[in-house]
């Protein structure tokens, strides 16, 4: 990989700030319109990594997302941020996509880019909380991934990154191209400058793509292209409520002191 | 209601033509993590439902130990691929090798339990065989009419509840959150069929090499697994405030924890979180203190027998998940409970 020729792609998702959800029909519905989105919290991480990458070797970075028109103001972020190209994928077809379809999606639109040396991605969403796209567009690539990576080490013509898995702090080699996804612990994304962000809305423009553009089958997309959808919605399970009391701190404690004996934690004397 | 008919072409395994509900054995945190276990516990109930058998996958070099486990908490059949190039977890071989036993055996159901390595390997498995993946699911049913699984995930960090179902691509997939299901008694006079089957491991080589590995340091027992938590929040105050429940914690035998503010300010370490993707508790006593009670934190806490919370706010959300609740200053309570458990235990 030649100095200040890397391409790393950052895929990035817009996702509601605060989950707002409505009753409709004595079923649960998530509410979009009119609620305030921002850039999945993880994925500022994998910004701030693509752009500290070629700060440091040169090169260029792509933002990409899969998402309706508003997703737009997300790719603006990025580019406030520095990134130097900034991808929206939207198409009406590509609603009810499950992980399964949004990664080829992606896919597509990264082969339209071309070569790459890395993809990075958060780890997860906190709307889908799945986790499962970076893998699945690494798979969909031809590509390995590491995943919840902590600390990138070095790029030469492998990539060495520090994660921590299950309790084990592995220090992991892949071959380039790779994908990873990150950990909050990788970084502090730095706040776009006022330059940035006049930069962003100025100059700079997101390209806006459809289905055709980047040669995606319909039929792999969407609704259709899912394998998985979702029959419901349902609040959390709750738990009847108890009692509630009230005292002084002493008389209190005396209350959990023989709820202690009672449910046998500690012996009655 | 919404239906669908999928379109999308799974010609490797059709649905119908499948049977058995797998279970990936994920073991290397045997024997504190057990959420293995808990899957085949499950996934006997899956079976019992699909009139079939469950089977466990077990991956890895030196690992026939686990097998007997497996039997004993409920696998009919043990698929068991020893090499030493499985030594260690590796997304990238384990894919392969897992591949090419569901194309080869073509189970109907694949568990995989929902810690860090299933939640990167399960998806990875799912795209390969282009079929569906629930993640870190909280509920597992058979539908009665329709013999397909019904999948419960949380979304929105636990604000939300998904049924998710996976209409014909096979297996239907799913990961699990350790501490959802309750395992199984050991049972020693469990039998199962053992198979050893050849997997082209690719010439052994892979793209991604692991070059160390180092287990972190981490005091006492696994949260997940502890019969008793006390876990502190925002209104524990500090450090100072942890001091205290860890005082607590050792008189009672219990594990402390915490929820994400006081991970954030540094006050707990942040392997005591709890709330947060794959750390659910299963106690069978939490005293929660000092805890406002946001979702994401009552999600991890929902399969505790039984819930005791201490806040100052008597509007605080987390009374409604506690099955005794006090209102009062925890610092103060925790501090006349534990003169008062030190003088019953000292005389």
């Amino acid at each position: 990989m030649r100095q200040g020729c890397m391409r790393i792609i950052v895929c990035i998702k817009q996702v509601p700030e605060i989950p707002v959800f409505e009753i409709e029909g004595g079923l649960v519905r998530i509410k979009r319109e009119g609620v305030p989105s921002v850039v999945n919290p993880l994925d500022l991480h994998a910004l701030e990594a693509g752009l500290s990458l070629t700060r440091q070797h040169g090169g260029d970075v792509f933002a990409i997302s899969m998402g309706p028109p508003p997703c737009e103001e997300a790719l603006r972020e990025a580019l406030a941020m520095g990134v130097d190209t900034a991808i929206l994928i939207s198409d009406r077809r590509c609603a009810g996509s499950d992980t399964l379809a949004t990664s080829y999606v992606l896919s597509q639109a990264i082969r339209k880019i071309g070569s790459f040396d890395l993809v990075i991605c958060g780890a997860q969403t906190i709307d889908s909380d799945t986790g499962q796209v970076g893998p699945q567009l690494a798979e969909e690539l031809g590509i390995p991934h590491i995943a919840y990576v902590e600390k990138i080490e070095s790029l030469t013509d492998r990539l060495i990154i520090e994660r921590v898995c299950d309790g084990f702090l592995e220090t992991v080699a892949v071959s380039i191209p790779a994908l990873i996804t990150v950990s909050k612990g990788l970084n502090n994304p730095t706040r776009p400058s006022f330059g940035g962000i006049q930069d962003a809305f100025a100059s700079k423009t997101v390209q806006v793509w459809d289905l055709t553009r980047i040669k995606a089958d319909p039929r792999l997309v969407g609704d259709e292209g899912s394998a998985t959808w979702v029959k419901r919605l349902d609040p959390p399970h709750t738990r009847k409520k108890g009692e509630v009391a009230t005292g002084s701190a002493r008389e209190i404690a005396d209350m959990i002191y023989q709820k202690l004996i009672d449910r046998n934690i500690v012996e009655e004397r | 209601m919404k239906t669908k008919a999928t379109t999308r072409d799974n010609t490797r395994t059709k649905a119908g033509s499948c049977r058995g509900v797998w279970v990936f054995a994920d073991h290397r945190n045997y024997f504190q993590d057990r959420v293995t276990l808990q899957i085949l516990a499950k996934g006997r109930d899956l079976a019992r439902d699909l009139e079939t058998e469950v089977g466990v996958v077990v991956l890895g070099y030196g690992v026939s130990e686990f097998v007997m486990e497996y039997v004993a908490h409920g696998a009919d059949i043990v698929y068991l691929i020893e090499d030493q190039r499985l030594a260690k977890y590796n997304v990238d071989i384990y894919t392969t090798v897992v591949c090419q036993l569901v194309e080869r055996y073509r189970p109907e159901i694949l568990l995989v339990g929902a810690t860090d390595f299933g939640r990167e390997f399960a998806p990875r498995v799912a795209k390969r065989l282009t079929t569906g993946l629930s993640a870190d699911c909280v509920a597992l049913e058979i539908d009665p009419v329709e013999k397909i699984l019904l999948q419960t995930s949380p979304s929105f960090e636990g604000s939300v509840l998904a049924t998710i179902v996976n209409s014909t691509a096979r297996p239907q997939m799913a990961t699990v959150r350790p501490g959802t299901f309750k395992e199984r008694k050991h049972d020693h006079h469990r039998k199962a069929r053992l198979i050893k089957p050849q997997i082209d491991l690719v010439g052994g080589t892979s793209r991604m090499e692991v070059l160390k590995v180092r287990k972190q340091p981490h005091r006492g027992v696994d949260l997940r697994e502890a019969p008793i938590v006390i876990c502190g929040g925002r209104g524990m105050g500090g450090k100072k405030g942890f001091g205290v429940l860890d005082r607590l914690g050792k008189l009672l035998g219990a594990e402390v924890g915490a929820t994400r503010p006081p991970v954030s300010e540094g006050w707990a370490e942040s392997d005591r979180l709890i709330g947060q993707t794959g750390r659910a508790i299963r106690p069978r006593l939490l005293i929660t203190c000092g805890t406002s009670g946001a979702v994401q934190y009552t999600t991890g806490i929902q399969n505790s027998e039984y819930i005791i919370a201490i806040n100052k706010d008597p509007d605080a959300p987390i009374f409604q998940s506690a099955d005794f609740g006090a209102v009062g200053d925890a610092h103060q309570v925790l501090h006349h409970l534990i003169m008062r458990l030190e003088k019953e235990t000292h005389g």
